[in-house]
Order: C-alpha cells, then structure tokens, then sequence
C-alpha cells in the first residue's frame, strides 16, 4: 500500500485551512477531485481514507448526495 | 482505533492507520461505489473505472488485470513514479492510494476529464473546441523532457497512454512500465529491465527482455487537420525504448 505524498500533504493543508476557519469539513482541492471532502469531526458516510493529523482523526471521503442535500 | 507511524519525520504531523485497516476501509468504500461505476478505459494490463455522478464523480479507480499482458511494476511502485513525475511538473493525474487487496492491485487517483489521443483519432468530433496541435505537441514535448530530466522513463507513451484534457492541454497516463533511474550514458541497453509477459501456452509470466518498442505519438485526423506529430527524436533522446 502507498498513499502518495502529495496527497498527504494536500490533507494536512486543507486541515490547517479547515481549523483557521473553525470548519468541520472542507472541499479538498475541487478542481482535481471535486466533491471529494475532509471531515474533522463526523465521519461521512463514505470514508476512503483515515488518518490522524496533529493528533485529530480526520477522514478523507463522502457523505451520500442525497443526505448531504436533504 | 490503533495507528502506526509510517514516516517517523511526520510524527508530529500525520499518521495513518495500521494498513489492514486502511485496505479494509478502501474496499468498503469501494464496494458501497461499485453500483455507481463505469468502464472508462479498457488496456491490456488494466481496467479503469469511474464513477457515474456523485461525490466521487472526479476520482477513478484502476484495477490492474491480475493477468496483464505485460507485468512490469507493481501498482505501488507505479504510483510512486507516477508521483514523481507530477512532481517534475509532468501534467499527470494525481494518485491518491495504492493497495492490494484478495490478490487484485488497485489505484485510486484524479479522473480526467477528456479523451486519449488514440480515441480522439477514431473519433474528431472528441476533440475539444479551443484545441491547438502546436501548443499540444509543445507541452507534450516539454513534459517528456522534464521526465527525463528527472531520470523517469514512461517507455509506453503511444497514443492511448496520451490524453487530451478539456481545456485542450496533454495528460500523460499508465506508469505500469516507467522506470526511475539515473541516466548513464549508454546505447539501447541503458536501461535495461526485464519485464515478464504473459504466455498464453505456459499460463505464466515469462521474462522478456527489450520488450519496449520504439515511441511515436500521432496527432493525426484531429478536426481534418494534417497534425501529425512524429516526437520520436525527442522521446528517444535518452532512451530509444521509451
């Protein structure tokens, strides 16, 4: 398994951006990988990675459309 | 929840969970999408999916054929060439996760969206609107020459592996046979590298050695125009069997 740097560094990035603005998701990089989402606190409904920044578990993922817009 | 650290230099800044955990919670996201995916791009060592609409709409998974044609790098040494040519400022799409999983390799990374040249071949009308041959050719070019300075050999570059992105611009694909490694000077053989093929008779992988054919990336047919790009000077520079 290899979870490539960059990506890594992207997480951590958009962490820090989340946390300065006291967000508790934030788009990664939309213009790349579009809706896929960093959640601090709640886990979403899809989770394709967890990883654990500054001591914060933190997920890479989705939450379902159809919950996300009701 | 149990965690290991991967890169004792970023204790303080990330850790993952131990790999078990990671595949297992990529393969249930993996199957929870699976209903939604579709082929995207079909080679002889790889399927690549997408999926339809949704969150995941930008994202795209390779499955590596677990008989490939062609058996060269594993999906994880793949992925960390394809890296680093995207580190070079290679147009490339960004690889997220690598991993294996019941014997089969998969590779989560950004979609692009657009076209191969070879599909844009078969079908003009797939060309986008704003599309330059002579910017395409130039950044193509370019993008070869910062991997080679880089020391990374894609030596699979025809006219599938190259992309047309929506905004008319080049994207290399499929790191299945790059190689990273120092240039030192030598003929054909420089780089030499055994590869395994696929022998239908013996149901295994055999060892073929200069398997590599020589490169050419052809623009041709694109909207009726005469852009045909011949670049095997330039991908051959270095390694005349990119």
């Amino acid at each position: 398994m290899y979870i490539n740097t960059e990506f890594e560094d992207l997480v951590v990035r958009k962490y820090d951006e989340a946390v300065s603005q006291s967000l508790d998701s934030i788009l990664l990089e939309d213009n790349t990988l579009g809706e896929l989402t960093l959640f601090i606190k709640e886990k979403p409904d899809s989770v394709l990675l967890t990883f654990e920044v500054r001591g914060v578990t933190v997920y890479v993922g989705a939450n379902d459309t159809k919950k996300a817009s009701s | 929840m149990s965690f290991e650290t991967i890169k004792p230099l970023e204790i303080h800044k990330i850790k993952k969970l131990i790999e078990s955990k990671q595949v297992e919670e990529l393969v249930e996201c993996l199957q929870k999408l699976e209903i939604h995916t579709e082929s995207i791009g079909v080679g002889g060592n790889a399927e690549v999916f997408g999926i339809k609409e949704g969150p995941f709409s930008k994202v795209c998974l390779k499955k590596v054929a677990k008989t490939p044609q062609i058996r060269c790098n594993d999906i994880d040494t793949e992925t960390k060439i394809q890296s680093m040519a995207r580190s070079a400022g290679v147009r490339i799409p960004l690889a997220l996760v690598s991993f294996e999983s019941g014997g089969q390799e998969y590779l989560i990374m950004e979609r692009i969206i657009g076209n191969t040249v070879g599909e844009i071949s078969a079908s003009p009308s797939k060309l986008p609107e704003n599309f330059d041959p002579k910017l395409f050719m130039q950044k193509l070019i370019q993008m070869v020459e910062r991997m080679h300075n880089a020391d990374i050999y894609h030596r699979d570059l025809h006219t599938n592996n190259v992309m047309v992105d929506s905004d008319g611009l080049p994207v290399i694909i499929d790191f299945g046979t790059a190689i990273h490694t120092p240039y030192s000077g030598g003929g054909d053989y420089a780089y030499e590298q055994l590869a395994w093929s696929y022998d239908n008779i013996k149901k295994n992988y055999i060892e073929t050695p200069g398997i590599f054919k020589d490169d050419m990336v052809m623009v041709n047919n694109m909207k009726g125009s005469i852009a045909i790009a011949h670049t095997n000077n330039i991908l051959t520079k270095r390694d005349n069997r990119l």
